[in-house]
Formats: structure tokens, sequence, C-alpha cells
């Protein structure tokens, strides 16, 4: 899977890095942790990982969002 | 396209409704956040802190803003500002459930955040839309800096 982004964190202790994905319906990035017992989810029309939230269930693009909003058909309480 | 930054020290006091700074756009542009550095700056010692980043829908009235820096002295001025401060109980509207980044910290530690290209976070080029980064957790408020770049 891509990696969308990457968190560093730097301690006394040394250096941990980690990634992030972004969910393709809100933008949200979010930290994968494998057994963490997060639901996570996929849109198979995108094709892309979803943050799991229960408004990011249902297929609507974020880009699509961006341009609704921006054309003023979709409240910025929206996104 | 340009690339701007903008820097802000404030304590992590835990609020909802009060940022630790406010990044508004406006109608011309959108902006695309792509790092995000967060440090303290006290002295250092054993205390928990996280942070969110959330959308905001207005910016209520600032007092007090950063100026943002052009990465590139060649490009035009930002259309971006980094709100640091607002009037009374005039502070900006919070997007409920608008998560975007959650930052747990130990106070000891640097945090970065990173994006791949094209996978920014995005403000939509609407006046008063804006990213908010509030203090959800801190055992123990501290001061702490903040680093933000974007392009637009």
């Amino acid at each position: 899977m891509r990696e969308d982004g990457a968190i560093i964190i730097a301690t006394p202790q040394g250096e941990t890095q980690r990634t992030t994905l972004q969910c393709c319906h809100c933008g949200n990035h979010f930290v994968c942790v494998k057994g963490s017992g997060v639901q996570r989810g996929f849109c198979t029309l995108c094709n892309q990982v979803t943050c799991g939230a229960h408004r990011c269930m249902a297929h609507f693009p974020f880009e699509k969002k961006l341009d609704l909003i921006e054309a003023g058909k979709l409240s910025l309480g929206e996104l | 396209m340009g690339a701007y930054a903008g820097i802000a020290s404030k304590i992590n006091t835990v609020s909802t409704t009060v940022p630790m700074w406010n990044l508004r756009g406006a109608t011309a542009r959108r902006l695309k956040v792509f790092d995000l550095l967060i440090g303290c700056a006290a002295t250092p010692a054993d205390q928990a802190s996280s942070f969110n980043l959330r959308r905001t829908s207005a910016d209520g009235s600032p007092l007090t803003a950063f100026t943002p820096t052009k990465l590139d002295p060649a490009d035009g001025a930002s259309i971006a500002s980094l709100d640091l401060t607002w009037t009374g109980a005039a502070e900006p509207t919070i997007t409920g459930d608008s998560d975007l980044l959650q930052i747990p910290l130990n106070q000891r530690a640097t945090v970065r955040w990173v994006a791949a290209d094209g996978r920014e976070i995005i403000v939509p080029a609407v006046s008063e839309a804006g990213l908010a980064l509030l203090s959800a957790i801190a055992t123990s408020p501290a001061i702490h800096n903040y680093c933000v770049l974007w392009t637009e």
C-alpha cells in the first residue's frame, strides 16, 4: 500500500518513524496499526483506503467535496 | 505555486474552542499543508500531550497573526493568515468531527509530520475556511513551538 505521509518523532532515546495513510473521502491522515482493533475501510470505487468513520463509508471523493464547497453547493461544515 | 512557512509559540492549554493557531485561507487558491513540526521549549519533563488538527469554517475576530514567510523570495505574498489570538470569545468555529491529524506527544519529544507529494491536507478556496491545531491533552501545559509549511 502506498504511503501518504510520515510522522517522525525524535526523542532523547532515538528516532521513531511511522507512515500515515490518507482517507480518500475526508482527507484525514492516520497511522494504521495492525492489530489495534480500529476499523478502517476501503473504497472500491476510489481504490483507496478510508479512515473508517461512519460518514466516510459511502463513496464521496474528497476532491468532489472540495469542488462542491468551492461552488457553494455544499457547506464547509460538510467537509 | 508558492510555498510558505508559519510559526507560533503557545502554551498548550487544553481547549476544544481555542486553538494554538488557525491557518486561514481565502477564495483565490487552495492551501495545501505538507509539513508540520511541534516541539516543547520548556524544561524537559515526562508530560503527555496530544494535538488535533481540525477544520474551521469561520475565523472569529483575530487579534494577532503571523505573516507567512515565503520559502522562495521570488514568490508573491501568501493569501493565508496564521491567526494566533482572538478577541474575547470570538474564536474560530471548529468543524465538529473533522480530525485530520492526531499527534500524541511526550514533552521530551519533537514531532514532524510530512505529507507525500499530492497527499497534503487541503483547505478549500473558500473565505474563512481554515485549519486549527487544538490541544486535546496536556498533563502539564507548557510552551510549545509550532511550524507549519504549506503551498498555495
